[in-house]
């Protein structure tokens, strides 16, 4: 401890490079804590939008149906979807099971023609759990207008909802009357007149371009699918626990069926997050890298103006590897105090930039903006602090290796 | 108490030896011996070697009669702390801790838990105790000096080596400094052996040593 007070009494004598040094590494944390906090925000809402936008924790399909294109609806299919998500429900870990069929085919209005990707879901269930009310009508903005509304329950009613630029290029709104045309499981074509319902801002354009939704007695209608359903999407009750769910409800499911939890499904999350990865990651490294510096800077220096005194030191017996240990605790100081000024700092600027309420542009590849709004997330705080502190201890090294071996009798002649 | 036997310790300067060559002496416990010698003499390159801050190209090192000048470092600094005390001529106080703390340094360093009593004891003894919460720069160097005094004998050590330690002061300052250094050196047993080529310590050494060029010159 008496190393840990000289430390301190060493730093704070050269009071501006110390408070110097601290800027630097409070800008570091700052930098770190704003940018890991975008990243770890950017993560959770497209998790979210993944999980929300139709996959579940746990996707049930078959394996078959990963490897390449169906020719036809359903041709690598669950059999048995139905009775297989009555099953999954009654597991204790599921929250919902939901059974989709997944299929295409046009959609026409008169002369005009447009190809789709349908989705036949349980209307009822599927509101419950996902996204899909949110979609068709965000509070007072439905992309449909005021009569806007989600599938109705009723397995009788022929209705869909369209993807705001599915309906688009056909002028159909919601009354419009349509026609679903798609092949059969058998390869024959059937058609199903649909109304419109309500229209659906899935977030990406290219989605809002092609998709539709429809009841699953709508979809099961169109392409004679029996009992048969494309996948089941599995809501857990502990949604962090769907890696590990995964394994057992496969088990539950077959032979026939894999189970993948969401993000081996979800391509687009993999991608965003390894692009984040190595822009953050290349970031973080340029930021190390100049923290690094600084401090090894300050405490090179400081090692420079006290070479008689850290000679003295060892005359009366600190042995080199308190010297080491006496440069640690003057960066592990530097490190505390900078961390804990740019944690004061990110606090009040996040509080600054909420209060601002900025409304920012749809980032690439989605339909709409949002405002900004920064997450308080204890977790990036404790990673920027630890990386800062690993960087700095690091950057004590070098000024301590040079005081550690400091010859004495030349230490003590150095004026 | 301590002993020299045979010390030398070289360097090259431009093609000439410089250094200590072939020195044998012995201090007694409880007295004061001077180490007197021009300029250039070599009694700093002495005092370090028999303090373990360099090792001799030749000759030996002996403590209550046990060899240490061939120890590894480790032991070197253990004994560094607990049985030898170092005065320098510019006092070397540690600048950012105040005189209490400068003598409690060597006792903490040691584990030794009573560091603030006995520390504050050392501080009396040398005539501080009023000054003990000032900084070195708060302090005449006579004062100072003081300060190295008592941080010297901390860890009660068996030999204080002292490297001309009235240089940095005046006459009235320097003489009650060594009359404090012979007075503790009875006090304690330590035994004090002091570089100067001041008259002042010769006079109150119980023993003179003389070097020239490195070597002892015989006792007149
Ligand atoms: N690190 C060194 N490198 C080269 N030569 C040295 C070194 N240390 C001492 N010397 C030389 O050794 C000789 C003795 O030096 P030393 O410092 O021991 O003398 P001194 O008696 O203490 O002198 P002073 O009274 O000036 O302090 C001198 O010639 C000096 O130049
Ligand atoms: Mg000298």
């Amino acid at each position: 401890m008496i190393l840990a007070h000289l430390a301190f009494r060493s730093v704070l004598r050269q009071r501006r490079r110390s408070l110097l040094t601290v800027a630097v590494l409070a800008t570091g944390f700052l930098a770190l804590a704003l940018a890991g906090g975008f990243a770890q925000q950017t993560f959770q809402g497209l998790a979210e939008g993944a999980i929300r936008g139709g996959l579940g924790h746990v996707q049930i399909l078959n394996p078959a149906a990963l490897s390449g294109d169906e020719a036809q609806s359903l041709e690598h299919g669950l059999p048995e979807g139905e009775a297989l998500a009555e099953r999954l429900r009654r597991d204790p870990a599921v929250a919902e099971a939901l059974p989709r069929i997944a299929f295409m085919g046009l959609l026409t209005e008169g002369a005009r023609s447009v190809a789709f990707l349908g989705t036949g879901v349980d209307p009822e269930r599927e509101a419950r759990h996902m996204a899909s009310l949110d979609q068709v009508a965000d509070g007072a903005q439905a992309p449909g207008g005021a009569g806007s509304r989600w599938l109705s329950a009723d397995p009788d009613a022929r209705e869909v909802v369209l993807g705001t630029g599915l309906a688009a290029s056909l002028k159909a709104s919601v009354g419009s009357l349509l026609t679903l045309m798609a092949t059969t499981r058998d390869g024959a074509l059937n058609a199903v007149d649909v109304e419109v319902v309500g229209l659906q801002d899935l977030g990406l354009k290219e989605l809002n371009d092609r998709s539709l939704a429809v009841s699953l007695a709508t979809a099961a209608q169109l392409v004679e699918a029996g009992p048969a359903r494309s996948q089941i999407s599995v809501v857990l009750k502990r949604p962090e626990a769907a890696a590990a769910e995964a394994p057992r409800l496969a088990a539950l499911a077959g032979k026939e069926a894999a189970a993948l939890p969401w993000f081996e499904r979800a391509s687009f999350y993999r991608q965003v997050k390894l692009l984040y990865l190595a822009i953050f990651g290349f970031m973080g490294l340029v930021l190390a890298l100049v923290v690094l510096l600084a401090t090894a800077n300050t405490l090179l220096m400081s090692v420079m103006e006290r070479v008689r005194e850290l000679g003295t030191l060892r005359a009366l017996g600190l042995r080199p590897g308190q010297l080491l240990a006496l440069l640690q605790w003057e960066g592990a100081l530097l490190g505390l105090a900078g961390s804990a000024a740019g944690l004061a700092l990110t606090l009040l600027l996040r509080a600054g930039l909420n209060a601002l309420h900025l409304q920012l542009p749809p980032p690439p590849g989605t339909s709409h903006g949002y405002e900004l709004n920064i997450h308080f997330v204890p977790m990036v705080y404790l990673v920027s602090f630890l990386g800062l502190q690993l960087v700095v201890q690091l950057s004590a090294l070098a000024p301590g290796l040079k005081a550690a071996r400091l010859r004495i009798t030349d230490a003590l002649r150095h004026v | 108490m301590l002993e020299l036997r045979n010390i030398t310790r070289t360097y090259e300067l431009g093609g000439e030896r410089a250094g200590v060559f072939g020195v044998s002496l012995a201090v007694a416990a409880g007295t004061v011996a001077a180490l007197a010698g021009p300029s250039g003499s070599g009694k700093t390159t002495l005092l370090q070697v028999a303090g373990l801050l360099d090792v001799p190209d030749e000759g030996e090192v002996l403590l209550e009669g046990r060899l240490i000048s061939n120890l590894p470092e480790r032991e070197r600094c253990a004994l560094r702390l607990e049985r030898l005390g170092f005065v320098f001529q510019s006092f070397n106080l540690v600048p950012v801790l105040d005189a209490l703390e400068n003598v409690m340094l060597p006792l903490q360093l040691a584990g030794r838990p009573e560091a603030r009593e006995r520390a504050e004891h050392l501080l009396a003894r040398v005539g501080l105790a009023d000054r003990r919460h000032h900084r070195p720069g708060q302090l005449s160097g006579g004062q100072q000096q003081r300060v190295a005094i008592a941080r010297a004998l901390a860890n009660d050590p068996k030999v204080v080596l002292a490297d001309e330690p009235t240089a940095a002061l005046d006459h009235a300052h320097g003489e009650p400094l060594l009359d404090l250094m012979a007075r503790l050196a009875r006090e304690t047993g330590a035994a004090f052996l002091i570089a100067s080529h001041d008259p002042m310590v010769l006079d109150r050494a119980d023993e003179v040593h003389r070097l020239r060029d490195g070597r002892l010159e015989a006792a007149p």
